[in-house]
C-alpha cells in the first residue's frame, strides 16, 4: 500500500539525508579550507612582519645618520676616545653630549629613540639618553652591534636591556678620517609599535613576548576578532623550548583555546637568544555544525537567494506530497470510511476487501474476521448461558404486535388477513417448544376483531391439547385458496423477498414459499357438545379426534415442518451470503424459535397460520413472520 | 700572524719577601674568541637584518682581545694568596676575564660595572644560576667542588666565559692586553703554572718561586686542538 507515498517519502528521506551529508561535508570542507587559509595566511603574515621589521630597522639606521654625523657628537666622542688610558671621561663632556644627543634625538620625530647612546671607540658610554643612567665607565663595546659599529658598519639588532626589549640600530661616528665612536639607537617594543604593525597585517593579531610573558601585543581593529593577549601567550612555555626556536624557524601552527591558530618565531636579533619572539594569530571562524553557516550569512546573502525558484520548488514538492497523500491515503481512507458508515448503517454486512488496497484491504479483512469472531463468540456465549433462548438467535417475536402491524385491522383489503413482522437475526439457542400448537388453528381469532385479545385457547401457557380444538366464536372461514399477499408475487404466487448485500441489486433474491393455508378444522357439533360436557365434569379425558381432523392436522404439521425446513435452508443460505457466521445454527434450534414465534403470533393475533420469509435487513439475514388469518 | 711579546724583566733579589712573578704569553693568531661572530650566513641572518659598511672609510679589522679570555694561575701547596687578586667583572658588555679560575670553597665575586643587568649562570652548575646582577652590584659566588663549567648570560649571547674550580689554587695573575701577566705576593715554594683559555688548558708547567722575583719564559698559547696535540 501507499507505494507512491513510500516512494515519495524515500525520495524525501534520501533528499534530506543527502542534504545533511552535503551540509556536513560542506561544513567540514569549509572548516578545513578555513583552517588551511588561516595557516597559510599566518605564513604570509610572518613574511610580511619580517619585511616590516626589516624596513623598520633600515629606517632607524637611516634616521640616526644625522646624529652620527653631527659635529658636536663627533667632537665629543673624539675627545672621549682620545683621553688618556685609564682616565675617566670628563664630566662636562658627558653632560654636553647628553644634552646634544637628546636634542638630536628629539629632532627624529617618530623615529626618536627610547634609548640612545654615544660611545667612544672602545665602546665606553659617553652619554646616554633614556633609560637608567649607567655607572661611570660602563660600556657596550662587546655587544656585537656596537663592536661592528665601531669597526665601521651600520647594523641593527634587538636587545633585552634592563628588562625591556629594544629595536637597536648603530652607526659609526667618523671624525677626521677615524672611527671615534658610535651612536646606538633603540626603540622599545611596545603596544603602539605592535598596533602599527598590525594595521599592515590585514586581520592578524600580533604579540611580542619575552620567554613566557607577552610584552607587547595588538589586535586588528577591523574585520575578524583578534586573538587576545593572554590566549596567545598560552603555549609560549613549550614554544620557546622547541627545536625550531633555536633554528630560527617558524613554529608549527598552534591551535588556541578559543579556536584561533597562531605561529611563533624568534625575532631577528640577539634577543632571540633570550627567547624574545613574536606570535601571529588569526581566528578560524569554523562552522562546527551545518547550522552555524546560517549565522555567518549576511542580509545580503539572504537577499541574494533565488527565493521565487526556491519557493516554487518547495511548493512543487508540497503539491507532489499532497497528491501522493491524497491518492494513497485520503482517498482510500475516505472510501474505507464510507464503507464503514455503510457497515454501521447495515447497508453492508461486511467490508469488501478487494475494494481496498494495501493495508486497508488487510484491515477490512481483519475487521471482517473480527466481526465473525465476535458473532461466533456471542453465539457461543449465548448458547452457553441461555441455551434455550433462541429469541436471541433469531429474534424475539413482538410482544404486542398491533393489528396495524399485521395489517388486518386497517388493511381489510387483505382477505387472508395477516401482516408482517420482522424476526431479527440473532444467535441460535432455544429449547424445543411443544409441537402441539400446529393443531391450534382450530381457534383462530375472528377476522372482524383484529384488536381483540387472542382467544383463550391460544394461550401459550396452555398445555398442549393435541386433539381438542377450542370452540371458535364463529365458524372458521373456509380456507382461502389464494396465497397470502406477502409481497410482489411472481406468476406462480410466490413472494419475492430481497436478500441482497447492502446496495446489491436483485441478486440474492430468494423465493418465498407459497403459502398454502390449511383447511379449517371444524369439529362436529356433537363432538363439540360432548367435549363441553366433559369439560363441565372437570374430568380429564381424551376426546376422540376425528380422523379427518387428525389427517388434516398431520398434513398441516408436515406442511409446517417442510416450511420450517425450507425457511431454515433459506435463512442459512442468506446468512452465508451475508457473511454471517452459521456455526451453531442448527435446524433443531431454529425450528424451535420458529414454532415459538408462530405460537406467540397465533395467540396474539388470532392467525391461522404464520409464514416465515427470509430477507436481508441491514446486511444481515432476517426473518419475517406473516400471520395468515384463514 | 702570531703575536710575540717579549718582556725583559729585571730580577730583583730578595731573601725575605716573596717576589712577583712575571711572564708573557704569545697568543696565536688563530686563537678563537670565546664569543665568536656568526659562523654562517644563515646564522648571521638570524642576528640582524642589516650590517653594511658605512661607505666613508674602510672598516677596521675585527679585533679579538684574546688576552682578556686567558687566565694564568698557580696551583700548589698552601692557601690562596691573600694579596690583591684581579677582579672578575662584567664590563663593556663582556665578562672580564672570560676565563675564571677559582679555588674550591673560596668565595669570589663578579661585579657588574655596566649599565645593564646581567644574568650570568654556569651551565650545569646549580650553585651559579641565572641570577640578575644589577648595574653597579657584585654577585658573590662560591664553588664547592672542583670542575669546570661554561658561563653564559641569559640575555646576551655574546657574554661567554668558562669557570674552573681548582682545589689547590694559590694565585691568579693579572693579564693585560699585550699578554703580559704578573703574580703578586706568592709565597716561596713549588707550584704549577697553568694557562687556561676557555674550557681548555693551554699550558701547564712547574715553577719554583723563591723570595726573588721570577721571570717565566714566554708561553705560546694556541688553539685548543693544537694545544691538545702538543700535550
Amino acid at each position: 500500500m501507499l507505494p507512491l507515498t513510500r516512494f515519495w517519502s524515500l525520495i524525501l528521506v534520501l533528499g534530506a539525508v543527502a542534504g545533511m551529508a552535503i551540509a556536513m561535508i560542506g561544513t567540514h570542507v569549509i572548516d578545513e579550507r578555513t583552517d588551511d587559509a588561516a595557516r597559510a595566511a599566518l605564513v604570509r603574515d610572518r613574511f610580511e612582519l619580517e619585511a616590516l621589521l626589516k624596513i623598520d630597522a633600515r629606517a632607524r639606521i637611516d634616521a640616526i645618520a644625522p646624529v652620527a654625523a653631527n659635529g658636536d657628537v663627533r667632537t665629543a666622542l673624539r675627545t672621549a676616545t682620545g683621553r688618556a688610558a685609564g682616565a675617566e671621561i670628563d664630566e662636562a663632556l658627558m653632560t654636553n653630549l647628553h644634552a646634544r644627543l637628546g636634542e638630536l634625538n628629539g629632532q627624529l620625530g617618530e623615529m626618536a629613540g627610547d634609548l640612545v647612546f654615544g660611545v667612544d671607540a672602545n665602546g665606553i658610554i659617553v652619554a646616554q639618553v633614556g633609560g637608567t643612567p649607567p655607572p661611570h665607565g660602563a660600556g657596550l663595546g662587546a655587544f656585537p652591534l656596537v663592536r661592528r659599529a665601531l669597526d665601521g658598519y651600520v647594523r641593527d639588532d634587538v636587545w633585552v636591556y634592563n628588562g625591556e626589549v629594544y629595536r637597536m640600530a648603530a652607526r659609526p661616528v667618523i671624525d677626521a678620517g677615524q672611527y671615534v665612536g658610535a651612536v646606538v639607537h633603540g626603540k622599545r617594543f611596545d603596544d603602539a609599535f605592535a598596533a602599527r604593525l598590525v594595521t599592515r597585517l590585514s586581520g592578524a593579531s600580533l604579540a611580542f613576548f619575552l620567554r613566557d610573558a607577552v610584552v607587547a601585543s595588538a589586535m586588528p581593529t577591523t574585520g575578524d576578532a583578534g586573538i587576545p593577549r593572554n590566549e596567545i601567550g598560552t603555549p609560549l612555555a613549550t614554544i620557546i623550548t622547541a627545536a625550531e626556536w633555536d633554528q630560527g624557524q617558524l613554529s608549527p601552527p598552534q591551535e588556541l583555546a578559543t579556536g584561533g591558530v597562531a605561529v611563533f618565531a624568534p625575532v631577528v636579533g640577539g634577543a632571540s637568544y633570550a627567547r624574545f619572539g613574536y606570535a601571529l594569530g588569526r581566528p578560524r571562524p569554523l562552522l562546527g555544525s551545518p547550522t552555524a553557516i546560517l549565522s555567518l550569512a549576511s542580509s545580503q546573502d539572504w537577499a541574494g537567494l533565488p527565493w521565487p525558484m526556491l519557493g516554487g520548488i518547495a511548493f512543487l514538492l508540497f503539491l507532489v506530497a499532497m497528491l501522493t497523500i491524497w491518492l494513497e491515503h485520503s482517498r482510500p481512507l475516505a472510501k474505507f470510511r464510507s464503507a464503514a458508515d455503510k457497515l454501521g448503517k447495515r447497508d453492508l454486512d461486511r467490508f469488501v476487501p478487494p475494494e481496498f488496497g494495501g493495508e486497508l484491504r488487510t484491515a477490512a479483512a481483519s475487521i471482517n474476521e473480527a466481526l465473525d469472531k465476535v458473532q461466533d463468540a456471542a453465539a457461543a456465549t449465548g448458547s452457553r448461558r441461555k441455551a434455550a433462548d433462541l429469541d436471541q438467535i433469531l429474534g424475539k417475536a413482538p410482544e404486542a404486535s398491533s393489528p396495524a402491524f399485521f395489517g388486518f385491522g386497517e388493511d381489510k383489503s387483505r382477505p387472508s388477513g395477516g401482516g408482517d413482522f420482522d424476526l431479527p437475526p440473532a444467535p441460535p439457542a432455544a429449547p424445543p417448544a411443544p409441537v402441539a400448537k400446529p393443531i391450534a388453528p382450530a381457534a383462530p381469532p375472528a377476522p372482524a376483531m383484529p384488536a381483540a385479545p387472542p382467544a383463550p385457547v391460544a394461550k401459550p401457557a396452555a398445555p398442549p391439547a393435541p386433539a381438542v380444538p377450542a370452540p371458535p366464536a364463529k365458524p372458521a372461514a373456509p380456507p382461502a385458496p389464494e396465497r397470502p399477499k406477502l409481497g410482489p408475487q411472481d406468476p406462480l404466487g410466490t413472494t419475492m423477498i430481497g436478500v441482497g448485500s447492502g446496495s446489491a441489486s436483485g441478486a440474492g433474491m430468494v423465493q418465498a414459499q407459497a403459502i398454502k393455508p390449511p383447511a379449517p378444522v371444524v369439529p362436529p357439533p356433537q363432538q363439540q357438545s360432548q367435549q363441553d360436557e366433559d369439560d363441565e365434569d372437570g374430568a380429564t379425558m381424551v376426546a376422540k379426534v376425528p380422523d379427518e381432523l387428525l389427517k388434516r392436522a398431520g398434513s398441516e404439521e408436515a406442511e409446517q415442518e417442510a416450511h420450517y425446513r425450507e425457511v431454515f435452508e433459506q435463512f442459512l443460505a442468506t446468512k452465508k451470503q451475508c457473511g454471517e457466521p452459521v456455526a451453531g445454527l442448527t435446524y433443531d434450534k431454529f425450528v424451535v424459535t420458529l414454532r415459538k414465534n408462530r405460537e406467540q403470533i397465533v395467540q396474539k393475533h388470532g392467525a391461522a397460520k404464520v409464514r416465515f420469509t427470509v430477507y436481508v435487513k441491514e446486511g444481515k439475514a432476517a426473518l419475517k413472520a406473516t400471520p395468515i388469518k384463514e | 700572524m702570531a703575536i710575540s711579546i717579549a718582556c725583559v724583566l729585571s730580577a730583583i733579589a730578595s731573601t725575605a719577601l716573596a717576589g712577583d712573578i712575571h711572564g708573557t704569553l704569545t697568543i696565536a693568531a688563530d686563537l678563537p674568541s670565546m664569543s665568536p661572530p656568526p659562523a654562517t650566513p644563515e646564522a648571521a641572518a638570524r642576528v640582524r637584518y642589516w650590517e653594511e659598511w658605512n661607505g666613508l672609510i674602510d672598516p677596521r679589522p675585527t679585533r679579538v682581545d684574546a688576552s682578556r679570555e686567558i687566565a694564568v694561575v698557580l696551583t700548589g701547596e698552601g692557601a690562596l694568596v691573600e694579596a690583591e687578586q684581579p677582579p672578575y667583572r662584567l664590563h663593556n658588555g663582556s665578562l672580564q676575564p672570560a676565563t675564571l679560575v677559582v679555588r674550591v670553597g673560596s668565595g669570589f665575586q663578579i661585579r657588574n660595572d655596566d649599565g645593564c643587568s646581567y644574568e650570568i649562570f654556569a651551565d650545569g652548575l646549580d650553585e651559579i644560576g641565572p641570577v640578575q646582577t644589577a648595574p653597579g652590584n657584585a654577585r658573590p659566588l662560591t664553588v664547592s667542588a672542583p670542575g669546570h663549567w661554561a658561563l653564559a648570560d641569559r640575555n646576551y649571547p655574546h657574554v661567554r666565559g668558562h669557570l674552573h674550580a681548582i682545589a689547590d689554587l694559590v694565585a691568579r695573575a693579572t693579564v693585560d692586553a699585550a699578554g703580559a701577566y704578573t703574580f703578586h705576593g706568592v709565597p716561596a715554594g713549588s707550584y704549577v703554572l697553568h694557562v687556561f683559555h676557555g674550557d681548555h688548558e693551554a699550558s701547564s708547567q712547574p715553577v719554583t718561586v723563591t723570595d726573588a722575583a721570577l721571570t717565566i719564559p714566554a708561553i705560546q698559547v694556541q688553539a685548543a686542538v693544537a694545544a691538545a696535540a702538543a700535550h
